[in-house]
């Protein structure tokens, strides 16, 4: 992990977000979320979560713009003046206001009410609060356990089994919900045949 | 030193731009893209959790040696000989000779990067494009019944 | 922006979908199978293997898609994904362990952790089915454009 590759490449992402919300046309918003997702890729194997950066390059920058461009595709581009709704200002000023609130809780331990609340551990930090607890089980038995060396692989799958398999069962209802919403069109008797439709598509 | 904290300053701000798209744009797919960006800041913040200073992916490497040796001694491995390993391997697994516990060498939980919330989120990334689907549905679903995807028309509509 | 429905005007384009879509399937195959030892898994696979059949989509058409596989088989397909990662943890009762305790099924193998290993396998095997089949789905859900009003060209 190098600090300085992150911190390029994290103000890069932050630069893409800004632009992928202010530009004007819709579809570039959303080709810029699809480099944005690229960057992602980058930023989590900068960080050792190979796997991640994985699934991130396939998800991210590959089927979840192919999704929103299908869906754009079907409902046209037409856009109303982008900065013309009512809370622009209101939620702009909002919003600022929360993000400094966030920014001070995060940069400094400071005291409350004769606690210490400590701030957020540095970035790399191997005493960091995230890997005190199950985290160094996983990592020095996950081979002898389960015969597996990729540790992601072993927690995934065996040692938070329960936890996968009901975020499969997630996905399969997102699939349920989406055949509901959108309705089920197996191929047989619905619309126009094939040869009639491509005409269409290519008048 | 603040580069050590800049990603919780930028997941912050991804989170902010994110929920500023959500609230301020008027055309739902814009608002989907926020909602994007938002999850974004959200993972983020888990994975610059799990990172460490000078620490390897989290998959379990064996020095050199110990590879030649578990290749040599994989034959006549069976679950006997396993479970002696364990009682006499113990905890001085990390014996540069790769004596013991010459199969497993225990890893050091400094020398991995957190594997914890990788895991986390790698179903998170999958689950969050599930839901990108049936947001999209939704929207779809939308535009053919108001015929518009905009806000304030929609809103209009309702009434 | 040209049709979805419709395969894609370039020959280039359609024989690269072709030639790259078979490819890509076999490394969706081997990171799933070799998830144990790389990165990788039935996550990572699934969506690329998902991608791979969107590959198609783009580029042969959707109609072309929907020859190979039908919603009807994809369906099922997502399901069977669940009951297969389900089914693992049941059979694991069976041996009088608890739900999801590969390493008590001694029908796998004779070590605790191969047995823990295979069972992972399997369950990211059921993992992978029902990824890339609901992401293929939901492919051919938001493209199916029959039953759509001709909407005005983009501005």
């Amino acid at each position: 992990m190098s600090l300085y590759l992150n911190s390029l490449l994290v103000l890069f992402l932050l630069g893409l977000a800004i632009l992928a919300i202010r530009t004007r046309r819709l579809f570039t918003s959303v080709v810029i979320l699809g480099a944005f997702g690229f960057v992602l890729a980058l930023v989590w194997a900068n960080l050792g979560a190979v796997d991640v950066s994985f699934t991130e390059a396939v998800v991210g920058a590959g089927i979840s713009t192919v999704f929103v461009l299908a869906a754009l595709r079907r409902v046209g581009e037409r856009e109303v003046e982008p900065g013309a709704s009512r809370f622009q200002a209101g939620g702009g000023v909002a919003l600022l206001c929360l993000g400094l609130v966030l920014l001070m809780a995060k940069s400094e331990t400071r005291t409350v009410d004769g606690h210490e609340v400590p701030r957020l551990p540095a970035i790399g930090a191997k005493d960091s609060p995230a890997a005190r607890n199950v985290s160094p089980y996983y990592i020095e038995h996950a081979e002898e356990d389960a015969h597996t060396p990729n540790i992601v692989t072993a927690v995934l799958a065996d040692y938070r089994g329960y936890d996968t398999m009901l975020e499969t069962g997630v996905v399969f209802t997102a699939a349920m919900a989406s055949i509901l919403i959108l309705g089920v069109g197996c191929g047989q008797g619905n619309g126009p045949p094939p040869a009639a439709r491509d005409e269409e598509s290519s008048s | 030193m603040t580069l050590e904290l800049l990603n919780y300053y930028v997941f912050t701000a991804l989170m902010l731009v994110g929920l500023y798209a959500m609230m301020t744009r008027r055309h739902l797919i814009r608002k989907v893209v926020g909602m994007m960006i938002f999850q974004t800041g959200a993972i983020l913040f888990f994975i610059s959790t799990a990172a460490k200073v000078d620490a390897d992916i989290p998959i379990v490497r064996h020095a050199p040696v110990v590879i030649a040796e578990a290749a040599e001694t994989h034959d006549d491995h069976d679950d006997d000989t396993h479970g002696a390993d364990d009682t006499h391997g113990g905890d001085d697994g990390h014996d540069p000779s790769g004596h013991g516990d010459a199969d497993h060498p225990r890893a050091k939980a400094d020398d991995y990067v957190n594997p914890l919330p990788h895991v986390l989120m790698l179903t998170a990334i999958v689950v969050g494009v599930a839901t990108l689907g049936v947001a999209l549905g939704i929207i779809l679903r939308i535009q053919e019944h108001f015929g518009t995807l905009d806000e304030d028309e929609i809103l209009e509509k309702l009434r | 922006m040209i049709g979805i429905t419709g395969r894609h005007d370039s020959v280039i384009v359609r024989t690269g979908v072709r030639l790259l879509a078979p490819l890509v399937q076999l490394f969706g195959l081997y990171v799933i199978f070799h998830g144990h030892y790389s990165p990788g898994g039935g996550f990572q696979g699934g969506v690329i293997i998902a991608a791979s059949y969107i590959l198609i989509g783009l580029g042969l058409g959707r109609d072309r898609l929907e020859e190979m596989v039908s919603e009807e088989t994809l369906i099922k397909l997502a399901g069977l994904g669940v009951l297969v990662y389900a089914g693992v943890g049941a059979w694991s009762l069976f041996y009088g362990a608890d739900y999801l305790d590969y390493g008590a099924i001694t029908a796998l193998d004779d070590r605790a952790d191969m047995r823990r290993s295979l069972g992972i396998l399997l369950v990211e095997l059921g993992v992978a089915i029902t990824v890339s089949s609901v992401l293929v789905l939901m492919f051919l859900r938001l493209t199916d454009d029959r039953d759509d009003q001709p909407v005005e060209a983009s501005a």
